[in-house]
Formats: C-alpha cells, sequence, structure tokens
C-alpha cells in the first residue's frame, strides 16, 4: 500500500501544502486504499490490484483552480500560426530598414525565426494524424496571466529605455548645450526614424503570450476523464 | 468535449458522452440513498449499471467538486480506526431538490428525444 501512497505524493508534486491540498490528498489515498482492497477481496493479485488502482488515477490538475487540461497538438500548431504571422510582418516591416543600413541583424534574425517556425509549421500541418492524437498538457491559466502582465510591462520599460536611449545618443550633445536640432534633409530624417521605430517590434513577445491566453480556452479538453 | 477519434473516446465504449451530461445526477441520486465515500460511490453506480458503465475518478472528483461548490452535497471526515481517514459526502436540502429537478428534466427530455430519433410507424 505505501506504492499508493507514493503515487499520491507524486499526483500532487509542486503544488503548495495547503489544508485544502492536504485534505484531497487524504481522500484520494483512502479511495485509492479502499479500490485496492476492494480489487484484492475479489481475488485479484495483490500486485495487479495496486497496478490497477494507480492506473485509475495520474493527474489532478482539472482539480485545481487556474488550470486546465488542454489538447497539447492543435493548441501548438495554431500558436505557431499565429507566430509565424507576427514575425513574418516584423520581418517584412524590417526590410526597407535594413537597406538603410539600421537593423540588418535584426532583419537577419527575423528571417532565421521565420524560416524554423515556417518548417515547423509545415512538418505539423502535414502530419495531422499527431494533431488529432489526444495528447493533453496542463496549462497554468495564473501563470500565463502573470506571464503577460510581466511581457507588458518589461516591454512598456524596454520602450521607454531605448526611446530615451536614442534621444541620448541623437540629440543629447544639442540639448546639453543648447544647439538647435538639425536634421539635413529627409535621410537623415528617416535614420532618425528608424532609429526610434525599432525597438517597437519587440512588440510581437507580449503579443504572443496575449494569443496564447485567447487560444488556451478553445482547445480545453472538457471534464477530465 | 472531446473530438471524435480520440483515444480515451475508445475504453468506455458506448453513450459515454451521453452519460456524462448527467454524472452529477447520478451522483446525487446515489447519495440520496445515504451518505457514502469516493470509492464506494463509483462501485454503486457500477453495480447498479450490472458493471455496464464504470465511473472513471477523475469524473468523479471533478463532480463531487462541482456539486459541493453548488452546495447541493456536504462532506465530513469519517472516523476509520485503520488505513486513511475517508471523506463523506451528505446531500443538502438543495441537492434533493435539485435532484428532482434534474430527474423531471430528464423524463421530459427522454420522451421528447425518444420522438425525435426514433423512427414511428405513421398512424394512417
Amino acid at each position: 500500500m505505501s506504492q499508493l501512497h507514493s503515487h499520491v505524493d507524486q499526483l500532487f508534486r509542486g503544488y503548495k501544502q495547503t489544508k485544502q491540498i492536504a485534505e484531497l490528498k487524504e481522500e484520494i489515498l483512502s479511495n485509492l486504499e479502499a479500490k485496492a482492497a476492494d480489487l484484492i477481496s475479489t481475488g485479484m493479485p495483490h500486485t495487479e490490484a495496486i497496478r490497477k488502482s494507480i492506473a485509475s488515477i495520474d493527474h489532478v490538475d482539472f482539480l485545481m483552480d487556474g488550470r486546465k487540461r488542454i489538447r497539447l497538438l492543435p493548441y501548438s500548431l495554431e500558436l505557431l500560426q499565429i507566430a509565424l504571422l507576427y514575425v513574418l510582418v516584423a520581418w517584412v516591416i524590417t526590410i526597407p530598414l535594413a537597406m538603410l543600413g539600421k537593423g540588418i541583424v535584426l532583419n537577419t534574425l527575423l528571417l532565421v525565426i521565420v524560416i524554423i517556425a515556417g518548417l515547423l509549421f509545415l512538418i505539423l500541418q502535414f502530419n495531422k494524424k499527431w494533431v488529432t492524437h489526444g495528447i493533453l498538457t496542463t496549462y497554468h491559466y495564473k501563470g500565463a496571466l502573470r506571464l503577460r502582465r510581466l511581457a507588458w510591462l518589461l516591454w512598456s520599460l524596454f520602450v521607454i529605455l531605448m526611446t530615451l536611449n536614442t534621444t541620448a545618443l541623437q540629440f543629447g550633445s544639442n540639448l546639453w548645450f543648447s544647439r538647435p536640432v538639425t536634421l539635413s534633409g529627409p535621410y537623415q530624417f528617416a535614420i532618425v526614424g528608424v532609429r526610434y521605430a525599432l525597438p517597437f517590434i519587440s512588440i510581437i513577445i507580449p503579443l504572443l503570450i496575449h494569443a496564447s491566453l485567447r487560444l488556451a480556452p478553445k482547445y480545453e479538453a472538457g471534464d477530465a476523464q | 468535449m472531446y473530438r471524435r477519434g480520440e483515444p480515451f473516446m475508445k475504453e468506455s465504449s458506448i453513450s459515454s458522452d451521453l452519460i456524462r451530461g448527467n454524472i452529477d445526477t447520478i451522483i446525487l441520486r446515489v447519495l440520496c440513498d445515504g451518505d457514502n465515500y469516493g470509492y464506494e460511490i463509483i462501485k454503486a453506480i457500477s453495480k447498479k449499471s450490472s458493471g455496464r458503465y464504470e465511473l472513471k475518478e477523475p469524473s468523479l472528483y471533478t463532480s463531487l467538486k462541482r456539486l459541493e461548490a453548488q452546495k447541493l452535497i456536504q462532506s465530513y471526515w469519517g472516523d476509520e480506526s485503520q488505513g486513511g481517514r475517508r471523506k463523506y459526502y451528505k446531500v443538502t436540502p438543495a441537492g434533493i431538490d435539485a435532484y428532482h429537478s434534474n430527474l423531471a428534466d430528464w423524463t421530459t427530455a427522454r420522451e421528447l428525444i425518444g420522438r425525435l430519433i426514433e423512427k414511428q410507424e405513421e398512424p394512417s
């Protein structure tokens, strides 16, 4: 019976030990013990009875608030599709900027991501039989919500800092010595504009987390079975 | 809800989708016969169905949690002298009302669905 005990410990690994969780654990364990004892009383060998009891419950995420089981593959496929779209748009935007000689590294990096995401997408798309396969995973809504808040916060900070940084580099000396700011012609103006615009491309990261949260309920696996 | 063709649909064979929507009522029905704990509820259901329907543990816990949140059942700990303590469930007066109203809904639905999907001889 100690196997049942360690199985239940395993089920609840990673959860905070609240009173509620401790009670749930005790309830599940006593039910598994009752099941094993009952199976043994019908003449089933001991090891078989334990094995069958353990098999009857293999996760408890559905009992935790803010966690849901979702179908992994269709969810990943759609998220990948959205990611591909975002990165593609970002890449297209950075092409003319790269021609101005700015953000060449970023542009190349985005192209590499587009190719990798595209290949992954094609592989999944052409193996739809994996996609309909019922692999489930746990989606942590509360964690994802926290992550989304954090992502937007960091992104705002990043954009503000980069804007200040660009301003300091670009016009710092003009401001310090109170000289007039001069932009000699449209080319100069475009270069400055690009310097300000580049950091904003990173908006695709919080947007993707946003999309992930929006998609998850669509692929929920309903009541646990 | 599960889509067709997923592997876990196959194991509990027929009608598990039809039954799923009524699990709460089925559990209330068992508890109307007397207070009971998790595994015995599963056994009572299995016995009542002559072994044709086996309620899975995850569904049981999900249902019990939902019913308790709706205050249709209450739980208390048993005082087992050996082994782990068992958590017993007791149906509340609101639970008994809910059972009767679900039963009435079911009776109506069964009659209606029967009329809609069974092939009937047209009276001539």
